[in-house]
């Protein structure tokens, strides 16, 4: 069955601008992704340009709340208004998911009984860390409560929001702007697959005589629009005939400048060389320039700190025009930092514009890159990312269970599920299961009535933590129910184990098998419990394009306990830096002193306190470790690590290198007992000097790219959050033994 | 936040902590009277006694006989007497900075800083170096004149990588609270952008471009760092230098015509951490700069140093005097002093043997040497501190007459360094001191009493050159040497040797007499000039 989507905009379809664009490309690639689409107009239809087409597709309906009586037949609907039409619309046969835009509308329906399911498209947030008051912070985290996804257009947002707003981490995927060309344009032929192999006459782009420059938009002191218009008289100048088009007809009043409609007007109208279309239709607009060479969008530098990408750039792109703007490392991670028409200044402009206008092996290049570029934003790259999406939100979908079975009662039972949350959202999301939890308030500490009640009703009952729960719920499992307990390191070394009545228990689940022997050899538990199911990566939420020199960047997540041997990554940090001083350490953890249970311990104490004097005090050292918050925003902070160490004593499984695979970067750990249980040797090494070296050969021979993809790709093929979930899900169902092997 | 604000949240912190004092306090009655409690002491004796039941049922009877008995006396307080009243006079307070002594005359600069600009500081500063995880502590201790931020701070391979680039919001979050925390104490919040050479304008990150700041400027170039005195020989084979951030950020223009430069003069490329580039630019004896930002740390390092034309037209006037440009094939030529003609490229190693690096030191030393930037950021803010404290020269002369008198005082104001004091002994020493007083040069009376670094001793013969101080204070800045002078071989100028006629020595040394073979011995640095 397809899933249902309900979507809003927040926009007036009967005005084409970039907001109703998102709307149409939204119902396009959900459709194309497999949804059965609800579109909810804004505003009554006044012109069916863009309706109509949308309502024609497969799998599309369109309904008019102005039409249907849901509101006034004649007015806009406001966000309130908005809130309770969808409320109805939604009451009659509740929908999977829906997608919304438009802050204030999110934040309303954060308190509808659509909360859960909005898939929120995030525009009109905060772009800087001053811009966040409390408030507004509150108001994200309510909406990000709410929200099945937040849906970022560019990973620079995605990032900020998930430093800034801890809730956000973990909902927040991407979705880039789409290019949608009019029926009536083609996309420019792709570049050359091998553009160095072309000739130089081959990749020529045939231009105009005089160099047609193009911009689309409003007209507006910070988009520098005033001084284009100066552009012609200066290349004629510099011996580059050219003509600047200029279309649009909103000229900004700017109460900073209050000369400037006036100047701007004067200059569309009267400079020689400028060519002032006025206002056009989206498609017009874009015919037009599509016939121009080169087009432009330079703003002034205030506006380089967005967090948000432009459109009318890639349309640009699309149609085989390259683009003048704003050098920033955004648009140097679009277009590669060697991208030819890069401008900081007008004398930048005329410099690129001059030597594109002279060159075409320049112009060609630009041309290449933006074509590239704009590829990526494609309306197929969208239904293609929300049906990963959708997959992740829905993932029993292919196995509809029938109807009139009984689903699984999955009960889960701990009183900290930290390490069980990616789970238990995948087990509650698949249709064939029900999920009930029985979150004890401590270790120790339960409501015994409602273990009760979870003990009657569950199929199966999931004991997060070898512990009291689970010594509990062996001894009340009814006859026939399963039991299956998570085991971590934590309790191995406790009492429970030995106070748990092990035939009553049907698996114990260890994350690693030398964890499983080692329980093992400790409880003398049969082999046949024990059973091994891997800890999880969520590749796809780490797996971010990583930001430019990280290769000198090492991490190092969670310090504490001691045995996770800070001193050690110090030592490999003091040998790096020996050869390059810009080997830096990033440690992400909270700092000993805040867990209480560790900080009361002498020898932690002594521990730590050597540790931070050796900080502070070694010279090889200074300035060259950094201890970053402890946060959820582990995605965005291992963008900038280039390796991930494990030195610890020993380790269960220690996730940190498996994230660092994920994102991109390469692990490096010592040999911990059962260490090559779960990674490949090639990242374990015999010493800290030796995996300094490795480290530093990597660096240096250029290695850093080919290792850390067979790092991602071992990582996906292993530990991948789908699969682990699969394998977890079948052992609940019986679908799988407890070898993991399919029954 | 502005003070007033600060100082409502001080008084609603206050408010909220005696509210949640008084709290604490209460709770800590109400423990107190649950622990006393019959109930509790009764289920303590009950489970003491299931703890140990052979001895607990001896004991149980006769402890729950001694509970019923004493249920009505009047409980004592366990610790004895009443909690005193809070007082928050004792609590720690940001003022208590107030106390802390460290006594220095130098500028004291707390820097978020990037790679190697620290050490540009560090030589006319005290300098006290934030990282993202302690800048508030330190700074709040640090007794700082101003906060400095390096535009190169987010460089990768530093502590403060990525700041300011566009959604990394921890950083940005980090700086924002330490700007604020700085304006609030009132210091001064100063950009320094090493990018930024004459006209032309920085490269900082969007992110700190445009922040709110006091003032902007570029640290120019440290002497002491790029320091040229004392090179073994230098490497001929050119370098180009990538400049930090990546060769794609050379305008398209500069990278063509400096590629084929480097093809004709066999130049190698080389991409260099900026805390290791002194040592790369000291040796090699020809260098081939791609951004205006680059030619001052060259010309320092005692390098040739060649532009394409498209570098050399952004130079200013006064450094455009030292560089050669190259023009199309290769060929150099000095853009001034014409008198040299063209360089042919296979000349350029010959070229670069007879090169004197002095007159661009010079220049340097003048108007681009970091103390001299910090002294006009510190006169622009109106801070007390005066970097260009250490190139303070007090004369020593003698005057045999009142004309000696007036030719050693023209001499001293001809200098382009001129002297803070002069301490002159002789029949015409009034007349002197009496002239150099009406413009400023001090005439402390003797050594022991002058302030300043450095004493020379004015030569008692022959024409002394308007740059005679301004050569020595350069090469004594430069090279970190105690004393400067002459006495080196003919063969070996500019080398650390173990006796010289002093021409520029510590005032301290100077003070503590003896013979520089003396001085040398005693761990003084003495370099012939």
């Amino acid at each position: 069955m397809r899933p249902r989507a309900l979507v809003y905009g927040d926009v007036d379809l009967n005005l084409i601008d970039g907001s109703a664009i998102w709307a149409q490309a939204m119902v396009q690639a959900l459709a194309q992704a497999g949804c059965a689409v609800t579109l909810v107009l804004k505003a009554p239809v006044r012109t069916a340009r863009l309706v109509d087409p949308l309502a024609g597709l497969p799998e599309v309906t369109v309904r008019r709340p102005h039409l249907e009586g849901l509101t006034e037949p004649d007015q806009s609907m406001s966000p309130r208004r908005a809130v309770r039409v969808l409320t109805a619309i939604d009451a009659e046969r509740p929908y999977d998911l829906i997608v919304i835009r438009g802050r204030q509308l999110a934040h309303l329906l954060a308190h509808s009984p659509l909360a859960g399911r909005l898939w929120t498209y995030l525009t009109d947030v905060p772009q800087s860390a001053a811009e966040f008051t409390g408030a507004r912070r509150g108001e994200l985290k309510r909406i990000a409560r709410a929200s099945r996804f937040l849906l970022c257009q560019t990973e620079e947002l995605r990032c900020f929001l998930e430093s800034a707003v801890p809730a956000t981490a973990g909902k927040c995927v991407l979705f880039p702007p789409v290019v949608v060309l009019p029926d009536e344009l083609e996309p420019a032929p792709a570049p050359s697959p091998s553009p160095a192999a072309s000739s130089a006459a081959e990749r020529a782009v045939v231009r105009s005589a005089p160099l047609k420059l193009v911009y689309t938009g409003k007209f507006a002191p910070r988009w520098n629009t005033y001084e284009m218009t100066g552009l012609p008289r200066r290349l004629a100048a510099a011996g580059v005939p050219a003509e600047l088009h200029m279309i649009g007809d909103k000229i900004h009043r700017d109460p900073a400048d209050p000369g400037f409609t006036k100047r701007m007007r004067a200059a569309l109208e009267f400079t020689t060389g400028v060519v002032w279309h006025g206002g056009h239709p989206r498609g017009e607009a874009m015919r037009l320039s599509a016939e121009c060479d080169i087009a432009l969008s330079w703003r002034d530098a205030d506006l380089d700190t967005s967090l948000e990408l432009s459109t009318k750039v890639l349309e640009c792109g699309a149609l085989g025009v390259p683009v003048v703007l704003n050098r920033t490392p955004m648009h140097e991670r679009l277009l590669g930092a060697d991208y030819p028409l890069f401008a900081a200044t007008e004398d930048d402009v005329v410099d690129v514009l001059t030597a594109a206008g002279a060159d075409p092996r320049t112009y060609a290049l630009a041309r290449d890159r933006c074509l590239a570029a704009a590829a990526g934003f494609s309306l197929d790259a969208a239904a293609d990312r929300l049906t990963r999406y959708l997959r992740r939100a829905f993932p029993a979908r292919r196995t509809e269970h029938a109807a009139d079975t009984r689903r699984l009662r999955v009960g889960v039972a701990g009183h900290d599920l930290k390490f069980f949350s990616a789970l238990l959202d995948y087990l509650k999301s698949r249709s064939d299961m029900e999920v009930r939890v029985d979150h004890w308030p401590a270790l120790k500490v339960h409501d015994p009535k409602r273990s009760k009640e979870i003990a009657e009703w569950a199929d199966v009952v999931v004991c997060e933590w070898c512990g009291p729960n689970a010594v509990w719920y062996a001894k009340h499992k009814r006859p026939g129910q399963r039991l299956v307990v998570r085991l971590h390191r934590f309790e191995l070394y406790a009492s429970w184990p030995g106070r748990l009545d092990i035939d009553a228990v049907d698996a114990v689940i260890c994350v690693s098998p030398h964890y499983a022997e080692l329980t093992r050899k400790i409880t003398g538990w049969p082999e046949s419990k024990v059973v091994v199911v891997p800890n999880w990566v969520d590749v796809d939420q780490l797996h971010r394009p990583k930001l430019e020199g990280v290769q000198h960047h090492i991490g190092f997540i969670g310090m504490a306990p001691s045995r996770k041997r800070l001193d050690v990554a110090l030592d490999v940090l003091e040998e790096l830096r020996r050869d390059d001083p810009r080997f830096t350490l990033f440690v992400k953890s909270k700092l000993p002193w805040d867990y209480w249970w560790i900080w009361q311990k002498d020898e932690e104490r002594a521990h730590f306190e050597e540790v931070f004097r050796r900080v502070r005090r070694s010279p090889a050292l200074a300035g060259a470790v950094v201890f970053d918050p402890f946060g959820p925003d582990v995605g965005a902070w291992l963008r900038r690590i280039g390796f991930v160490l494990s030195t610890s004593d020993d380790e269960s499984f220690h996730l940190a290198p498996a994230e660092g695979m994920a994102s991109g970067a390469i692990p490096a750990l010592l040999n911990w007992p059962g260490a090559d249980t779960i990674y490949d040797p090639h990242w374990i090494h015999a010493t800290p000097a030796a995996m300094a070296a490795s480290i530093s050969a990597t660096v240096r021979d250029g290695l850093w790219d080919d290792e850390r993809r067979l790092a991602h790709a071992q990582v996906r093929d292993s530990y991948a959050l789908d699969k682990v979930c699969a394998q977890f899900a079948g052992l609940l169902t019986g679908v799988t033994n407890v070898h993991g092997q399919y029954t | 936040m502005t003070t007033a604000k600060s100082a409502k949240q001080v008084v609603k912190l206050r408010a909220a902590l005696r509210d949640r004092e008084a709290r604490v306090h209460e709770l800590e009655e109400r423990l107190a009277a649950l622990e006393n409690s019959t109930t509790m002491q009764f289920g303590r004796v009950f489970a003491a006694a299931a703890r140990r039941p052979a001895r607990g049922a001896v004991r149980l009877p006769r402890q729950l006989y001694r509970l019923w008995r004493r249920r009505d006396s009047p409980q004592t307080r366990p610790n004895g007497e009443r909690r005193a009243y809070f007082d928050l006079a004792g609590l720690p307070r940001p003022e208590d900075r107030l106390l802390l002594a460290g006594p220095t005359d130098a500028l004291t600069i707390a820097g978020v800083f990037g790679p190697g600009c620290q050490d540009t500081a560090a030589g006319c500063a005290r300098v006290v170096s934030l990282l993202p995880h302690d800048a508030a502590l330190a700074l709040e201790t640090a007794d700082a004149d101003l906060l400095i931020v390096d535009a190169a701070a987010g460089a990768a391979g530093g502590a403060w990588a990525y700041l300011g680039e566009p959604g990394v919001y921890d950083r940005e979050q980090a700086l924002g609270a330490l700007m604020e925390m700085a304006r609030d104490r009132g210091l001064p919040v100063v950009l320094w952008d090493e990018t930024r050479s004459g006209e032309e304008p920085g490269a900082a990150p969007p992110g700190l471009a445009r922040l709110d700041w006091t003032a902007t400027g570029s640290p120019g170039v440290s002497l002491r760092r790029f320091n040229p005195v004392g090179v073994i020989p230098r490497d001929t084979v050119p370098v180009v230098v990538e400049p930090l951030g990546g060769s794609a950020r050379v305008p398209p223009g500069v990278r063509r015509a400096a590629a084929d430069i480097a093809a004709a003069i066999g130049a190698r490329t080389v991409a260099c951490d900026p805390r290791t580039l002194p040592d790369l630019l000291r040796r090699s004896a020809i260098t081939l700069a791609l951004a205006p930002s680059q030619v001052p740390e060259q010309l320092a390092a005692g390098a040739l140093v060649l532009c394409p034309e498209p570098v050399t037209e952004r130079l200013p006037a006064d450094l455009r005097e030292h560089v050669y440009t190259v023009a199309e094939g290769g060929a150099a030529r000095p853009l001034s002093g014409g008198a040299e003609g063209t360089v042919p490229v296979a000349a350029l190693a010959a070229a670069a043997g007879g090169h004197d690096p002095r007159p661009a030191l010079r220049t340097l030393f003048l108007r681009y040497a970091t103390p001299v930037r910090l002294a006009a950021l510190c006169e622009s803010l109106g801070l007390r501190a005066d970097p260009l404290h250490e190139r303070r020269v007090a004369v020593l002369a003698h005057v045999a007459d009142a004309a000696d008198a007036r030719r050693l005082v023209a001499g001293l104001l001809a200098q382009i360094l001129r002297p803070a004091e002069a301490i002159v002994t002789g029949p015409g020493a009034a007349v002197a001191a009496a002239e150099l007083a009406e413009r400023d040069i001090a005439a402390p009376g003797s050594a022991t009493r002058a302030r300043s670094a450095w004493v020379a001793p004015w030569p008692a013969r022959g024409e002394v050159p308007a740059t005679h101080l301004a050569d020595l204070v350069c090469a004594a800045e430069c090279s970190g040497a105690d004393a400067v002078g002459g006495g080196g071989g003919e063969d070996a100028p500019y080398t650390f040797v173990t006796d010289i006629e002093p021409a520029l020595v510590r005032r301290e040394r100077y003070v503590s007499g003896g013979l520089p073979t003396e001085w040398a011995t005693q761990g003084a640095r003495l370099l012939a000039l």
